[in-house]
This record gives structure tokens, sequence and C-alpha cells, in this order.
């Protein structure tokens, strides 16, 4: 998880009735309509914030006719706390903290509705590119060439030059005409 | 999908009420949003948004979510969901919502940063200023359509506000609403507005960011 899928984690989080429904769902089950009733906001609040909660997997739903139970699903809430808070990854937070401030930047100045305005020359702009482009192919997946183009070509119609920074950054891998994207350690900083 | 996504919120929204409950004007509501021509879906499960023909919206009991693609320029299509929500008291409601993880537009360029206290502010993120754009659009055919009470949009618009509660002074205050006639004339606000093609009038954000105050929960 890196520093903005944190971010993102804990903006999700950070809302106190979703908090106090976290809190109230690790003591007991409970239905919307009791949830409503204890935190007294309207059952479709209560609704979508136990959707946003379900959608990151925290919470989990029991129907029983047409009533449905909430608990908490500890094992996830453990999860998501180791992913968030080893001291390895909080001292990765500050690793590359102007690093990211300036790739955003030069990702701002390139990017328009996800479609790359031009390549740019410099190497270190260039490189932030390549990172922000070789996010668009799953780790673990291979692709035929024909399909990276196709990718490619959704962000830029250059996608030989595209395909072959891929391979020359060490972001992507090549082997007859199938690729596949280097896991992070791999990969080139 | 082929590209590799990320689904994790917090949200951007349309989301929009009708009051009260209504089974066939909630499902009409939902077929009239996933055939818009910008939603491709919908899909059931998030994994399996593309794979196969996508399956007709059908009302399930709430809450159940619907996943599927929204075109955001011409270019960029993104992941999004729509869920759905029901209040069974008094003359009760629906709510239907259209939402966008911030997974989804980070890989577009999104640079509104992510920090508790900074709203996402479509004003200030040509992303999010697409986006919102987009959202108008849909919730002007859909009202066209299905005419609804209220509609928000910005980040967690869902948890905002009701338009039995909305209130001048609360549109004044944060704006981001999509006001039907009947609503705009019972609040009787003074901020201007933009009107669109439905009757529908927009009235764009006033401070500075699209996350607004949300009811506070009871102690």
């Amino acid at each position: 998880m890196d520093i903005e899928s944190a971010l993102q984690h804990l903006k999700l989080l950070a809302n106190e009735a979703r908090l106090k429904l976290v809190g109230l769902l690790a003591q007991r089950e409970r239905s919307v309509g009791e949830l409503a009733e204890i935190l007294g906001l309207k059952e479709p609040t209560i609704s979508h914030h136990l959707a946003k909660l379900s959608e990151v997997g925290l919470v989990r739903m029991r129907p029983e006719g047409t009533v449905h139970f909430y608990r908490l699903d500890r094992s996830a809430l453990q999860r998501l706390s180791r992913e968030l808070f080893t001291p390895e990854r909080v001292v990765s937070f500050a690793g590359r903290q102007d690093a990211d401030t300036w790739e955003r930047k030069v990702l701002g100045t390139y990017l328009e509705g996800g479609r790359l305005s031009k390549i740019p020359e410099t190497r270190k702009k260039r490189d932030v590119i390549l990172r922000w482009l070789v996010t668009r192919f799953e780790e673990g997946r291979r692709y035929p060439e024909r399909e990276v183009n196709e990718i490619i070509q959704r962000h830029h119609p250059d996608f030989a030059t595209l395909r072959r920074e891929l391979i020359g950054a060490k972001l992507m891998q090549r082997e007859s005409g199938v690729y596949w994207r280097l896991p992070p350690a791999a990969e080139a900083t | 999908m082929s590209e590799a996504e990320d689904w994790s919120g917090p949200y951007y929204e349309l989301a929009v009420e009708f009051v009260p409950r209504d089974d066939a004007r909630l499902q009409h509501a939902l077929d009239v949003l996933w055939s818009d021509p910008c939603l491709e879906g919908p899909w059931s499960e998030r994994d399996s948004v593309g794979d196969g023909p996508p399956a007709p919206p059908a009302l399930a009991e709430p809450p159940f979510a619907l996943y599927g693609r929204l075109t955001v320029t011409r270019a960029s299509r993104v992941g999004c969901v729509s869920w759905v929500a029901r209040d069974s008291g008094g003359r009760g409601s629906d709510s239907l919502t259209l939402s966008v993880p911030a997974g989804m537009l980070r890989p577009l360029g999104l640079t509104a940063p992510l920090g508790l206290g900074e709203p996402f502010d479509p004003g200030a993120d040509p992303v999010l200023a697409a986006l919102n754009e987009r959202f108008l659009e849909v919730a002007d055919r859909l009202y066209a359509a299905v005419p609804f009470d209220l509609a928000l949009l910005g980040e967690e618009a869902a948890v905002q506000n009701s338009s039995a509660d909305l209130t001048g002074a609360w549109v004044e205050e944060h704006g981001g609403c999509l006001l039907p006639p009947a609503l705009r004339e019972r609040l009787a606000h003074s901020v201007p507005a933009r009107q669109l093609g439905s009757g529908l009038r927009w009235v764009p954000f006033r401070s500075g960011g699209s996350r607004m105050t949300p009811p506070r929960p009871g102690p």
C-alpha cells in the first residue's frame, strides 16, 4: 500500500458516523434501523456508510427476512491495521514526500483526462510518466503485444515508443512477444 | 477490465433522492441510469466488470451495489458503482447514488490532495471538474426521464443532506446541489444557479470544496 492508498483508506474512515458504526458493530451485530436510532441518523445515511465500509471489507451483512444485520469483520480490521501501521510501512510514508509532490505536479502537467499531452523530453519527467503508465497493467498478468499497444494507445498514440521505454526503464519485461509488469522491487527507481 | 484498477474510496458522487419510496420509480431510475450513453454496465460484482454482457439492473433488497464504467472524457473511462438506499420511515424515500472511487481517478492525473482536511475541489482539479460536468449531464438526463426531488454532487455526497432537511441557508453556504423547480421555489435562495436542459438548476460549490457538513451522529 503506497501513501496515497493509505490516505484514501484513512480519509474513507475519517468520518465520525463511520467510526461510531465500526464501534457499535464491534460490540455486536445490529440492524440498519437500530444503528439509525442509536446514531440519530436516517436509515439511507446509515446504509450509505455501511456500503462504503462493506466495500473495504470491514463489515459483513446477514439478511434475515427483510431485515439486514451487520457485523464487524475483525480479521479485515486487523488486516487493514497491519497494512497501514506496521513500523516499516510508517517509515515508508516519509521516504518519498518531496518526490510524491513533484510527481503529482508532473502528472498534472502532462495528463489531461487520462491522455498524455506529450511524452516528456527530460528523463526524470519521462520516468514519472512511465511509472504512472505501468500502473495500467496488472502485476502478475501476461499481455500479448497487441494488448500492450491497445492499452498504451488509450493514453498516447505513440505506443511503440512508450512500449520500448517501459522495457528500457525496467518497468516491464518482454519475452517472445509476451509482456508483463515487473514487481515493484525490480522496478527502476 | 484489462487495466489495473483501484476501487478504493473516498468517493466522488452524484446522489439522487426520490420521495416517497416507490419500487416502480426506483426500478425505472435504475434502468434509465444504467442505459445512459456515458455508462456501461451494470455487473453485480466489481471483479466481473467488462466480463461478459452486463445484466439489466434488477431492484433487490438494499443495500446493493452495481458496478460498471463511466466515460469521463472522450478518452477516459473509469470504474463506477451505483448504490441504492431506502428509508422506510414516514413517507419514506429512495436514494440512488453513482460513485467513482478516488482510486479510479488517480491514473487520470487526479492532483487533488487526499488530506483529511482537504475536500475534493472540482474548481481546482481538472479531473474532478470533468467528472462533475459528466455527473451533471447524467443527472440532467435522469431527471428528464424520472424526476427526482434533490441531487447532490461531490465527495461523499450521499450522506450530506436530504430534500426534507435542506434549507436555503445550507444551499447558500455549500452549493453542490441540483434543484428541481419545486424545491428551488420552497427554498427561495438567492444563489446564482445554472439552468440545465431538463429544468434543473445547478448551484455550484460555494466554499472551495465539495465536502459539505454532513449531519452529525448522536452521542
